[in-house]
Order: structure tokens, then C-alpha cells, then sequence
């Protein structure tokens, strides 16, 4: 099983180098090119991260973490995974994708899948992965995609284990790869469905205020703040420091390879991603995989109780 | 002439609608009494829109919800759906919610039930593999509003922008001008989709109002259905209903987002927020006016509340 990590705009070849000795198998990145932003903003993005600091903005840099990448075997990926592309987008995005795989990119990530067979078409040689955030529930969408050439499927990450073991029982087949969030990146709102933009960190920033909701009950006068649910387990420095790493679905682990899941991912191209990897690394390689001793590793008990932290928790229901 | 369609979103409004439903008279909506204001409010201002020498009949029902698989209608309830709509002669689609694996083999069963007593039948789908799953069935596929991948930030209008910009979009107005222009493309538009539709043999798509408006190609001939007064805004696994029903703790769906509407705020000048479970909408029909003159909605599908 494969640990893919995503690299961040100030990602460095140090950093590409460190994160191989920690246990990555796989890069995937950002990279929005001046021509892009200048035309269309940073807002306007190729792949649903709406800030520079998700972004690479230099092909420079781009190919100095892809060779510093193939130094270790590790291929690279370039997001195009917005819902949508518009023409002018794709005109911008053809050459966006051409520099990509020049610099040494050897795969796109799409979440329209119209763009499967379409990229196929201009890029032959590139493998093609859909993302999460396409929201191929079921074995019929999966199909649809593995038809039209791609090389993988990525699960989205709401699916609950009880959802995706069957799925996978119905499409998986050699040379078919599937991937699934390991840890990191948590949101209330499912990707494949949440039509806003996030990431500013700042007033624009939609799925940040939750804080601001109110609950009313039809037909009567309640009204009363949502508090969210793990403020109090957040005064626990260890919690903190572990709910800061994002979700997890360390205790998924077995069954996910089990079920036929290659590759398992730690998302986000501006999170520090090295802490995850170790934990995610130190698991796959004990002989022990079991969620006691994935639990142990996380060493936040009560995090996990309250599975308010979990990918899978459903885990916990064995 | 545009069609007008009723949505239910829920089986319980075949009962508590039913003058509605043997008239067509948009006129003779019944309204529950935990209503909410903003509900009635949006249903008004789409009946001042509709134009007064006609009566609003209503021609075509819409029944199923699009977004929450516990809200899904069962076969039973979609039957007497069924017979109130032959019984009305009104034309009828079924909504489906995106499909996880384990249900999309029922709710297939229950479109091949629907179809056989109905041999016009409309299926709305909101995931790719529902859609694909379709094609060699004997319906009519319909591209639903969650694969209608418009932006629906309700920051995109230029007459909600706040004060404080993010990055390059303060840079210059022409950035953030060709980004709206870029935003209000019809995404079924784009040739690689418009083709992947095509081949999944999607005969129309549903879509709403966004605030950064709509541009389509006049060309294309596949029709559009406008979703009003509701837009959907975003939604997810994470149901805070359901942690309030349950003392902190999320369990099993107990259908309080019946009774229980959460209400949002956004920062600077918007629209309100509602979150009903696990999906929030915006009631952003004063944009309607924006929409009257595209030639190829030829259908409003009206929901007479929050859409769930």
C-alpha cells in the first residue's frame, strides 16, 4: 500500500527528500502558473484550493520537486480536479498540464469525469486519477470512468467503510488502483457536493463560521447557539495536537488493504504533512495492524471514543 | 411557454396537498403551520413573477428528495405518488439523491417499477453512476442539480462582494470580472462534458439560480429546468440535527431536521443561510429576473419550501 502526500507552494526538494525518508510513495501538487492567476485569479482555480499557498506558481520550482521526487522513484501528480473546467479554463489548463508533464508530472487528478477520455485524447501518456471530489459512490460510476481509460479511482472520502467495501468487491480488478484518505483534512461538508470555495482564512471564507449558527425549531421561538460538539475534548494538549493532523482512519487500515484499496492519502497541499506520514508509515510496516494498535499509536483515547475524529467510525462497531 | 412543476420533497405532502394536487393551482397551496416566514416569503415572490392573466397551473410533479439518502422516498410512497399524478395528468419525474453502493441497485428497482405504469417517466440523477446506470433504461435521464457544478458562493454577485478581497481578485476589477464571467457558464456547456452527456443519453438538466447569473449556449438543445426559489448551497455527512436530537452524540437519523432548521449567517452583504440536516440553501429568488429571458429554461420546478 502506497502513502500519497500532497506538497505545498513552499514546498522545498529538502522537504520532497525528508518526506520520501518518512515513508512517501507518491507527490501530488498544486501548480497555478503566473499566466494563470494573472488572467484569472487565484479564486478561479484548476483544482479546488483557492489560495497561493495550495498553489506552485513556477514551473521551476515544479520540476525541481518532480526530479527531487524521481531521485526516489516517486512519481508526482498535478491537480485538475475543479468541478468544472470552462473552455477558457481548459485552454489556460492545457498549457498548465503540458508544462506538468514536461517538469516530470506523470499523472492528472480530474474530478469531472468528461475529462477522462478527453485529457486521454491530448495526454496519452499520463495517467489519469479521479478524484474524490467527482463523488463515485458506486460501482456504476467507477465503471463509467475505468471505461473511459482512467488509471484510478479515488474513494471519496464520506463513504463509510460499509459503502466501500462492497464497492470495491464489485470493481476491483488487476491493474485497477483505488485510493482512500488515510488522515488530514477534515471538513463537515462532502467534496464532491460543497459548492462554495474554502481556504482563504479569511471573511469570505464559507465553511468557516459555524460558529455564527443558530438552531430554530419550525413552528415555535427556540433559538440557541450550535456549540460544535469536541470543545471540550480540545483543552487536552494531546487531542489538540492530534486533531490538528486532520481526520483519521488509521484503524481502517487492514481493511482497507484488505479490501483492495493500493494507495491511501494524506490530503491537503498546505498541511504538515510529516507527523501523518510517520504514524501512517509506523502502522504499515508493523506486523500488528489492528485498530488496538493503531489506537495506541495515536495515543489520544479519548479522541477516538468520541469518534468525532474518524474517516471510519464505524470501525469501532466490530 | 415555460412548463410549471411542482416539487415534493416530502410523501407527507401527497396528503396535506391534496386540493393542490387534484387542481394544479400553484393558488392552492396548503401551508403547515411551522412554516417558516422565509419559506412563504420566496413561494410569494415567484407567484408575483408569474404573470396574472394566467392562473399558475402546475403541469408536472417532481417527488423524491435530491440530497439526503434517509429522506429517500420508498417505493410505496413513490407509487401513490405515481396515482395522484396519473390521476391529475400531470407529467412526472422522480428525484433520486446521490447512490451509495448498496442502495443503487434498490433504487434502480424502484425506477423499473415507476417506468412500467408510466411509460414517460423522468428520472432526476445526483451522482455519475445513477446517471450511467440509466442510459440503457427506458426513461429519460436528467442531469440533476448536484451535478450541476455551478459555484454557489453566495459572496460571487457583484452586489454581495464584501469589502475586504482576497489576493488577486483586489488586484483589479477586470480579474474579478472575467472570474464572474468564467463562474456563469453553464458547465453541461463545456464540449468534454456536453459529450460525456450525450453518450449517457441525459435529455435535460436541472439547475437554479446562482448569483453570478448564467450565461448558456443558445445552441446546445438540451433544456434546462430552473430550480426555484431554493439554491443549494453545500452539504455533508455531518448532521448537527442529529447531534442535538441525541444529547452530543450522532447517531441514527431521527428526521429532526423536520422540526429543525439551522440558521446561518455569512459574513458582509449575502443572502440568509438555512441548513436542513445536513444541506444548506439559500432563498435567492430575487434573482429570478435575471433568468426570465434565457430561451432554453423551459420548465420552473417550484418547491413550496425548503427543498428536503
Amino acid at each position: 500500500m502506497k502513502i500519497v502526500v500532497g506538497l505545498p507552494a513552499a514546498a522545498t526538494v529538502e522537504e520532497v527528500h525528508q518526506l520520501a525518508a518518512a515513508g512517501a510513495t507518491e507527490f501530488f501538487v498544486g501548480y497555478v502558473p503566473q499566466y494563470w492567476s494573472q488572467k484569472l485569479g487565484q479564486e478561479f482555480s484548476p483544482n479546488r484550493r483557492y489560495f497561493a499557498g495550495a498553489q506552485i506558481d513556477s514551473l521551476g520550482h515544479l520540476r525541481a520537486l518532480c526530479e527531487a521526487a524521481q531521485e526516489h522513484h516517486i512519481p508526482v501528480a498535478v491537480t485538475f480536479n475543479e468541478h468544472f473546467v470552462t473552455p477558457r479554463a481548459m485552454e489556460l489548463g492545457r498549457r498548465l498540464l503540458e508544462e506538468a508533464a514536461g517538469a516530470g508530472c506523470t499523472a492528472i487528478i480530474v474530478a469531472d469525469p468528461s475529462l477522462v477520455p478527453y485529457l486521454l485524447q491530448i495526454f496519452p501518456d499520463v495517467d489519469l486519477h479521479v478524484s474524490g471530489d467527482a463523488g463515485l459512490y458506486n460501482r456504476a460510476a467507477c465503471e463509467a470512468v475505468f471505461g473511459a481509460g482512467a488509471q484510478r479511482v479515488i474513494i471519496p472520502r464520506e463513504l463509510p467503510l460499509t459503502e466501500l467495501v462492497p464497492l470495491l468487491e464489485a470493481v476491483r480488478t488487476p491493474g485497477r488502483e483505488f485510493e482512500a484518505f488515510i488522515m488530514g483534512e477534515p471538513c463537515v461538508y462532502d467534496g464532491a457536493r460543497c459548492f462554495t470555495e474554502h481556504g482563504y482564512g479569511f471573511a469570505c471564507d464559507f465553511c468557516n463560521h459555524h460558529e455564527r449558527k443558530h438552531v430554530r425549531r419550525r413552528g415555535g421561538q427556540t433559538r440557541h447557539p450550535l456549540d460544535p460538539p469536541q470543545a471540550t475534548l480540545l483543552d487536552n494538549p494531546r487531542n489538540r495536537a492530534i486533531w490538528g493532523l486532520g481526520k483519521c482512519g488509521l484503524c481502517a487500515l487492514s481493511s482497507l488493504a484488505g479490501q483492495g484499496i493500493t494507495h491511501v492519502k494524506i490530503p491537503g497541499r498546505a498541511s504538515a504533512a510529516l507527523p501523518a506520514i510517520r504514524l501512517v508509515k509506523q502502522l504499515l510496516d508493523s506486523p500488528d495492524q489492528s485498530k488496538e494498535r493503531a489506537q495506541d499509536l495515536l495515543d489520544a483515547p479519548e479522541l477516538c471514543a468520541s469518534r468525532t475524529f474518524c474517516y471510519f467510525p464505524e470501525v469501532h462497531d466490530d | 411557454m415555460t412548463e410549471l412543476a411542482l416539487h415534493l420533497c416530502n410523501p407527507d405532502s401527497l396528503a396535506n396537498q391534496s386540493s393542490l394536487l387534484k387542481s394544479g393551482n400553484l393558488m392552492d397551496m396548503q401551508w403547515p403551520r411551522n412554516t417558516i416566514p422565509l419559506e412563504r416569503g420566496a413561494w410569494e415572490t415567484i407567484m408575483a413573477e408569474l404573470p396574472a392573466e394566467n392562473p399558475p397551473f402546475a403541469t408536472r410533479l417532481y417527488l423524491g428528495n435530491e440530497f439526503c439518502p434517509y429522506l429517500a422516498w420508498s417505493l410505496d410512497e413513490l407509487q401513490r405518488g405515481k396515482e395522484v399524478a396519473q390521476a391529475a395528468g400531470f407529467g412526472l419525474t422522480v428525484v433520486f439523491c446521490p447512490q451509495w453502493e448498496r442502495s443503487l441497485d434498490h433504487t434502480l428497482t424502484i425506477v423499473d417499477s415507476i417506468q412500467e405504469a408510466f411509460p414517460n417517466l423522468e428520472v432526476v440523477a445526483n451522482d455519475w453512476g445513477l446517471l450511467a446506470a440509466l442510459k440503457d433504461r427506458p426513461v429519460k435521464a436528467v442531469v440533476g442539480r448536484l451535478l450541476y457544478k455551478a459555484k454557489r458562493n453566495p459572496r460571487l454577485s457583484r452586489e454581495t462582494l464584501p469589502a475586504g478581497l482576497p489576493e488577486s481578485a483586489d488586484q483589479s476589477d477586470a480579474v474579478l470580472h472575467r472570474q464572474l464571467a468564467q463562474w456563469s457558464l453553464l458547465p453541461s456547456d463545456a464540449p468534454w462534458l456536453a459529450t460525456w452527456l450525450e453518450e449517457m443519453a441525459a435529455t435535460r438538466v436541472e439547475m437554479e439560480l446562482v448569483p453570478q447569473g448564467l450565461k448558456c449556449d443558445a445552441d446546445n438543445p438540451v433544456p434546462l429546468s430552473l430550480h426555484i426559489p431554493w439554491t443549494y448551497i453545500t452539504g455533508g455527512g455531518h448532521c448537527p440535527v442529529a447531534v442535538l436530537s441525541n444529547e452530543g452524540e450522532v447517531t441514527r437519523c431521527n428526521r429532526g431536521c423536520r422540526t429543525t432548521i439551522v440558521e446561518s449567517t455569512y459574513p458582509t452583504r449575502t443572502w440568509p443561510l438555512r441548513q436542513v440536516g445536513h444541506t444548506v440553501f439559500s432563498p435567492m429568488v430575487s434573482l429570478l429576473k435575471g433568468y426570465m429571458e434565457q430561451p432554453r429554461i423551459d420548465r420552473w420546478v417550484l418547491s413550496p419550501g425548503l427543498p428536503m
